[in-house]
């Protein structure tokens, strides 16, 4: 790991500049890998988000400037700048969920979470939001629960899914 | 009788993935041996004889691209497979990643033998961040291949040199379109680059580029082994099969192989079970959100490149969505507008803008406050859209728009006052 003399960024955020250091020593401090590296320290943020420090602190380590490790943390909408809830359900907005009308599926978790979409409920246990069409059409209305795909959605099964995430908050 | 064929599907289901053992059992890499023996220009002459056009939607000949690839010199050459696969209804190369990996790569390297360098070509399969679930198994196989010599220094002896890696995406559909996709691997923000030069002269890192399709790379080791049973099927135009996904309103949504020439109705009716309501079906949407919208009066239409033409329709990603009498027209346009101005890079002034002002207009649909005027803009902004955006998604987006705008012209002024 690469580390410039009297570094001021690691001082201050002595934690974060182990973790991205050790996430930047796997893939290898090369440019071509700083998506991949961005979405890896996003998945060791408790709040599934890449914050301002850690943007620093990849610019830092990598050599690239902060403006460009900004630019393309913002630019994909798998990579978040905003802190998100424990549990990130993602509702397809697509075609094929569209026609298996996903908007009865929205209702119904608005109703279960109690968020409107496009929120994070205040406990920060739940983000939901819609995102762009995932490949999972044949199994539409879909959507995805922290990454995985949950598909032939029904209000039963969506009340069922909500109560075991809320059990596995609990468990925690 | 089943009217799906398997060919490019051969071993789904039959075939262990992540095996490549059971692979090379079935005939696997036989197709690479083979060519490794021949000249690339008899590869080559193989693949314009099948008349193999590029399968993410954009239907250029893959002969000519490879012819390309092969006569820019250079010592070290990229070679991309294009996963990134966004269009929505389409998740065809999804089952090709996830039940024929090996496949995927042999077609790889035969295209990097054919178009390739003299030292170590780079090989890239970008795959999107929605298949993250597929990285694993495609690095796998990777890692077998290397093992066995199909990856790595003179190749079977060829003198071919390769080291290919997985790179993931992260949610952005302008990333298929080529030269974002070449940014994005790159480590930079998905933005089209300015053509010329042309990424089979400036590429990946600068180097001369071949790319392809994930489902072009796969039909490639079958037609190089033997291409008897591939060109018995489809239309004297359209040779061969192209691998579909069909969803939305019917009873079997899946992905199919299907000889070119069969009819939308038979896809829709025979292949995937028909509508799974009591309704009447309403259109179809081929080639993925960017692709036309077609009424179900014309559904008797062949699926092939010259017959879905006659139409004017592309057989694009090879996506089928199926919509009832149920679905608004309106929200159709919504979800269509909505996608694409999430997915606008934001580089060229008629995409950005014309997909703001196309989820403006449509809201105003929703709430009944859209009149004539806004029509005519809606009209206007497609046609600027459709002829002076900068890359293939702001210039193919107008096409669901203005078919539907064609074939349910009273439903979508009846949203206008």
């Amino acid at each position: 790991m690469l580390k410039p003399l009297k570094s001021k960024v690691e001082e201050k955020y002595q934690e974060l500049y182990e973790t991205v250091g050790s996430v930047i020593d796997k893939w290898g401090n090369s440019r071509d890998n700083l998506i991949a590296i961005l979405l890896n320290v996003q998945s060791k943020s408790s709040r599934n988000f890449v914050s301002k420090e850690a943007m620093l602190v990849v610019s830092e380590i990598m050599g690239i400037s902060a403006q460009e490790v900004y630019e393309v943390a913002t630019f994909y909408h798998a990579i978040a700048t905003e802190p998100r809830g424990r549990f990130l359900v993602q509702l397809c907005q697509g075609t094929s969920c569209t026609v298996n009308k996903a908007v009865n599926v929205k209702d119904a978790l608005e109703a279960e979470i109690g968020i409107k979409i496009g929120s994070t409920t205040p406990d920060g246990m739940f983000t939901f939001e819609y995102t762009p069409c995932f490949g999972a059409c044949d199994v539409s209305p879909a959507m995805r629960l922290n990454g995985k795909v949950v598909g032939n959605l029904t209000q039963e099964k969506i009340k069922q899914i909500i109560i075991e995430c809320r059990e596995v908050a609990e468990n925690e | 009788m089943s009217k799906t064929v398997s060919v490019i599907s051969k071993n789904f289901y039959s075939v262990n993935p992540d095996s490549i053992d059971e692979y090379i059992a079935t005939g696997g890499f036989e197709g690479l041996k083979k060519a490794v023996s021949m000249k690339p220009e008899k590869i080559i002459n193989i693949l314009d004889r099948s008349d193999l056009q590029g399968r993410g939607g954009a239907a250029f000949s893959v002969a000519k691209k490879w012819t390309h690839a092969l006569r820019v010199p250079a010592p070290v050459k990229g070679v991309m497979c294009n996963a990134d696969e966004g269009e929505p209804g389409t998740f065809k190369d999804r089952a090709l990643l996830e039940h024929n990996p090996f496949g995927v790569i042999e077609g790889m390297i035969i295209g990097a033998y054919v178009g390739g360098g003299s030292q170590m070509n780079r090989a890239r399969i970008y795959i999107r961040e929605e298949y993250s679930y597929l990285h694993d198994r495609m690095r796998n196989a990777i890692r077998q291949a290397e093992e066995r010599g199909f990856l790595g220094k003179n190749i079977l002896g060829s003198g071919l040199n390769m080291e290919m890696n997985v790179v993931s995406g992260a949610g952005a559909y302008v990333c298929g379109e080529s030269s974002a996709l070449l940014e994005s691997t790159e480590g930079k923000a998905g933005r089209p680059r300015i053509k010329p030069p042309r990424l089979n002269n400036v590429g990946l890192y600068n180097l001369p580029t071949l790319l392809n399709n994930v489902e072009s790379y796969s039909i490639v080791p079958i037609l190089v082994r033997d291409d008897s049973e591939y060109r018995s099927y489809g239309t004297h135009r359209s040779i061969g099969t192209k691998m579909i996904s069909v969803s939305g309103k019917v009873n079997k949504p899946g992905v199919y192989e299907i000889p070119f020439g069969i009819t939308i109705k038979e896809v829709v009716y025979d292949i995937a079970g028909g509508l799974n309501s009591d309704r009447l079906l309403k259109f179809v949407q081929i080639g993925g959100a960017s692709g036309a919208i077609v009424p179900a009066s014309q559904i008797d239409t062949p699926i092939s490149y010259e017959g879905l033409a006659e139409i004017g329709v592309a057989v694009g990603s090879g996506a089928i969505v199926v919509a009832d009498e149920s679905n608004s027209m309106l929200d159709y346009f919504e979800s269509l507008a909505h996608f694409f101005a999430h997915e606008s890079c934001g580089k060229c002034t008629p995409c950005r803008e014309g997909n703001r002002q196309l989820v403006r207009i449509v809201e105003l649909m929703k709430s009944g406050n859209a009149t004539s005027a806004d029509f005519k803009r809606l009209s206007g902004i497609l046609k600027h859209m459709k002829g002076s955006s900068f890359c293939g998604l702001g210039k193919t987006e107008p096409a669901p728009f203005l078919s539907a705008i064609k074939h349910f012209e009273d439903e979508i002024k009846g949203y206008f006052k």
